[in-house]
């Protein structure tokens, strides 16, 4: 059986199929949430982001044109728009890096050592992203966790792609000093 | 080629996008560039697996029951504009014919004025109907500039 395309299953949605909306985030939960969750560092407000994103994907549904752009762009698009506005109103502007240190400390089974030194390592790289500013982490976090090309990432920004891989150099140099890793002073 | 001239060739290299022939070979025989590719995959490892978390298990649910209310319906996009439409060329006629009757009705009371034959003899019978357009269109000028507004702001809604 053919895999319907998501521009395929946005056409059907546009015409009020909620199935095709289902498929939709059945396909993008893990993506959108993770992308959200790197971009707010807050879980709360990345759990409202996805309901905002998902919401807005329904009901824009007949706005989504694939002749100007392929569904994953858009839909990075909306969420990242969202997340911005969000941030411009300081809804998350706290830095949750306590409450996640503890929500990922594995329960039994690992060394304690290790634990711990898992757990600063995920302290410190939060810590890392927390001071890089938001437009350099928004292209490391498509970059390097959405894996995404720096094409796909002009898109869904609607910025040159040489803007973007300024901001990433810079990005890497930045990260590179907080995390100790080296680079320029 | 030097570092700071090429470091997008690098990123193009590392990331596999585009053409990386060039960049390849140069960076076999330049130091510098190596290690910039080091610092991108340092960089890369450091961040692997942060906050690398599992949505909550409701969310689902949620997401989708909320997103899809009866209140939610997907919108219809706006119709373009395609320029003038035919109810405002259809009103042109009767709000021109209205223009010229008032004209007729100000311009024969503004004839009426002692004005016309004191000061200005000399001037066409017509005077005192221009210059009773020229009122009306200045009244008509002054009421769309206060309206403009209330107008602009009910397009918005719609």
């Amino acid at each position: 059986m053919d895999i319907e395309s998501d521009e395929a299953l946005a056409a059907d949605m546009a015409n009020g199929d909620a199935a095709a909306l289902r498929v939709l985030y059945d396909r993008y939960e893990g993506p959108a949430f993770r992308f959200l969750l790197r971009l707010t560092r807050d879980r709360e407000a990345a759990k409202d982001l996805m309901q905002e994103t998902f919401t807005r994907v329904w009901t824009m549904a007949r706005m989504f044109d694939p002749e100007r752009g392929r569904f994953k762009s858009w839909l990075f698009t909306i969420a990242l728009n969202l997340t911005r506005n969000e941030r411009s109103k300081k809804r998350y502007s706290a830095i949750h890096v306590g409450q996640e240190v503890v929500e990922t400390m594995p329960a039994g089974g690992e060394a304690p050592d290790a634990a711990l030194l898992q757990a600063e390592t995920r302290r410190r790289v939060s810590e890392a992203m927390g001071k890089l500013p938001p437009l350099l982490r928004e292209v490391v976090v498509m970059k390097i966790h959405q894996q995404l090309k720096f094409t796909e990432i002009a898109e869904v920004t609607r910025t040159p792609e040489g803007t973007l891989k300024a901001r990433f150099h810079r990005a890497v140099e930045e990260l590179r000093r907080h995390l100790g890793t080296g680079g320029r002073r | 080629m030097t570092l700071e001239g090429n470091r997008n060739a690098l990123l193009a290299l590392h990331y596999r996008e585009g053409d990386t022939a060039g960049a390849a070979a140069h960076v076999e025989s330049c130091a510098e560039c190596r290690a910039y590719l080091q610092a991108i995959a340092e960089v890369e490892g450091a961040l692997g697996g942060w906050m690398e978390e599992a949505p909550p298990a409701d969310l689902r649910e949620r997401v989708l029951t909320q997103a899809t209310l009866p209140a939610q319906l997907p919108a219809r996009p706006r119709k373009k504009s395609a320029g003038i439409g035919g109810a405002p060329l259809m009103a042109v006629p009767p709000v021109m014919a209205m223009f010229v009757i008032a004209v007729q009705h100000l311009g024969t009371y503004v004839a009426d004025w002692s004005y016309w034959a004191v000061v200005a003899p000399s001037l066409p019978a017509l005077a005192p109907f221009g210059v009773a357009a020229l009122m009306l269109a200045a009244v008509g000028g002054l009421a769309s500039l206060a309206l403009a507004p209330v107008l602009v702001l009910e397009n918005r809604k719609s």
